[in-house]
């Protein structure tokens, strides 16, 4: 079994990788626009993000199932993502933008699937539930504490402060991904993820899996209801919270991530024990219920604590995106492609999201276009309810998985 | 495979006779017909170049040739990206475009609101009178006299909408100029 060293590594592994994930984000439109760019030249750099990160997911997890070293993935894409900050700071023309974005792009891909690999090879299948609780609740610790700190920094300082505290930050994340130890049997049945030899006949039953596909249809349209409800709101927050908007939105971006930090591992437990359907059941419905009270309310206070119902799905998608890939994995091997492929659903909902609400907002009104976002989050918790089979070790054994079973005793780290 | 050959012998040979009646300028002309066969070959190109002003400025009227003047940054400096300060001397958001009308003077600057690391950012069009400029340590500082927040809840602004909200100063600015209105 895996040392408590090697666990409090990964602990603060996720810890600081949050950290120097915060600064890729909205933040990039505001420091691109403070060295001159034009709304044209940011939104094609955002598009090409976007672009990359999607088209990223897939190859990015099948890398990561190929190397045997999955610290090393890790490590690589961690110095990656320092290396795209830093080109943040000193090259802040197209050339080196582009490349920043390029390389953060799919470097982030193999970064999360990395650790979700690293926790898979630390610990037993029956704990792993708990384990990415804890990943989740670090991680957002990590994500909201450098929120505040980002957010104010750029406030008060220049925006360049952001990308340098994000390159710097990669260090102390190389530092935690060293003291998990290299020991550690890696990825087991589940990551061991080759069955080789027939590999494409496997790779073709992979992508029918209908447990991946229904796990895949359920994110997207998850992510079709959330990915445009920070932004909206946001928005709304700016243009009626006074004088302290900005101290509103700050809050309404860190108060979900406490919630997270306090829900993940009781999430990561109920799903071992009740079985993750009925986890997503709960955690979906209250995206639609978040969108209709966004619907009906005004007030920007009102709104962040609103908001802070966010955390519910959030440490939800945290903490069972990886544990249902492993479920599926634990028949079919190919665990980061597995991963990968509920990323491409959960990026392609997302990137919809924005588009299909600012249309609603434009034609319709605003109000609308949350109406809009809580149908998506209900046809999510629906899609919940009628196609998603449980995929948890307790489960009946499924038609689709009849030899599974056998496998998914708790991976102990063979050898 | 040998038309390509021979077409870099063309110009080979040309460019050499480039080289020697340079000055006469039916040859040149000559070269210049070659030349024009031959533009994909990487080695006749520098020469083109070198020759192409020449035709160019024969029949085209001369244009006026621009003069060079030195002008102190005060009096010309870049506007975007610049920061905009309240009343209260707050950088309230930064400039990301200006709204010209038809004879190219600035109606309104679009100034962004930053929201917090990005989210909530909004643009707001703010008509050009309201802006106030002065001069601070060799630098041109821009002010806007309009409570930030009330700015901040104005309609955002919108590159493919018909009508454009401006924000104009409502008390201040009406006695001598009527308050912007949209085109």
């Amino acid at each position: 079994m895996a040392s408590r060293r090697s666990l409090y590594g990964l602990d603060w592994l996720n810890f600081f990788v949050a950290n120097v994930q915060t600064g890729f984000g909205p933040f990039v439109a505001v420091y691109l626009t403070l060295h001159r760019w034009t709304d044209l030249q940011i939104g094609a750099m955002l598009s090409l993000g976007t672009v990359v990160a999607m088209a990223s997911q897939l190859p990015a997890g099948a890398l990561v199932d190929w190397m045997t070293g999955k610290r090393w993935a890790a490590a690589m894409a961690i110095g990656a993502i320092g290396t795209a900050a830093t080109l943040f700071v000193v090259l802040p023309t197209e050339f080196g933008i582009g490349l920043a974005e390029i390389l953060h792009g799919f470097a982030s891909c193999m970064l999360n699937q990395a650790i979700a690999a690293i926790s898979l090879g630390l610990v037993a299948r029956r704990l792993l539930g708990e384990r990415l609780g804890r990943n989740a609740r670090f991680a957002s610790l990590g994500n909201g504490l450098s929120a505040a700190v980002m957010g104010i920094s750029g406030y008060y300082l220049a925006g360049t402060s952001v990308f340098v505290l994000t390159a710097v930050l990669a260090v102390p994340a190389l530092v935690a991904l060293s003291t998990i130890e290299a020991g550690t049997p890696a990825p087991s049945a589940t990551a061991r993820g080759k069955p080789a030899r027939q590999s494409l006949r496997e790779l073709g039953r992979l992508i029918l899996d209908r447990r991946l596909l229904g796990f895949m249809a359920c994110i997207a349209f998850f992510q079709l209801a959330d990915a445009a409800m920070l932004p909206f709101i946001g928005n709304r927050i700016a243009a009626g919270g006074g004088h302290i908007a900005n101290l509103v939105i700050g809050g309404a971006i860190v108060l979900p991530q406490l919630v997270v930090a306090g829900l993940s591992p009781a999430v990561g437990r109920a799903a071992e024990r009740y079985g993750r359907r009925w986890v997503l059941l709960v955690a979906f419905a209250a995206e639609p219920l978040r969108a209709i009270l966004f619907a009906a309310v005004t007030p920007a206070l009102a709104l962040m604590a609103i908001q802070s119902l966010d955390g519910v799905g959030a440490a939800a998608i945290g903490v069972l995106l990886p544990l249902i890939a492993a479920d599926i994995a634990a028949d079919r091997g190919h665990f980061n492609l597995t991963m990968g492929a509920i990323g491409l659903a959960a990026g392609g909902g997302a990137a919809v999201s924005t588009t299909l609400a600012g249309w609603v907002d434009q034609m319709v009104g605003n109000r609308a276009a949350f109406v809009a976002l809580a149908a998506a989050g209900l046809i999510a918790t629906l899609l919940v309810w009628l196609i998603m089979p449980e995929t948890g070790p307790g489960a009946p054994p499924s038609a689709h998985a009849p030899a599974a079973r056998a496998g998914a005793q708790p991976v102990s780290p063979s050898s | 495979m040998d038309s390509r050959a021979a077409i870099r012998d063309r110009a080979e040979a040309s460019r050499a006779a480039g080289q020697r009646f340079a000055a006469d300028r039916r040859w040149l002309c000559g070269a210049l017909a070659a030349l024009g066969l031959s533009e994909a070959v990487g080695g006749a190109r520098a020469f083109a170049q070198a020759t192409k002003p020449a035709p160019a400025a024969k029949p085209v009227p001369k244009p006026v040739p621009p003069k060079l003047e030195h002008v102190q940054k005060t009096h010309a400096e870049s506007l975007l990206g610049q920061p905009v300060f309240d009343a209260r001397r707050q950088t309230i958001g930064h400039i990301v475009d200006v709204l010209i009308d038809t004879e190219g003077k600035p109606h309104a600057a679009v100034i962004e609101f930053t929201g917090f690391l990005g989210v909530g950012a909004r643009k707001i069009a703010v008509a050009w009178k309201a802006l106030h400029f002065s001069l601070r340590k060799d630098h041109i500082v821009i002010r806007v006299a309009m409570d930030p927040a009330a700015l901040r809840a104005m309609p955002a602004y919108d590159v493919n909408a018909k009508r454009v909200p401006v924000a104009a100063p409502a008390r201040s600015a009406s006695p001598k100029s009527p308050p912007a209105k949209s085109p």
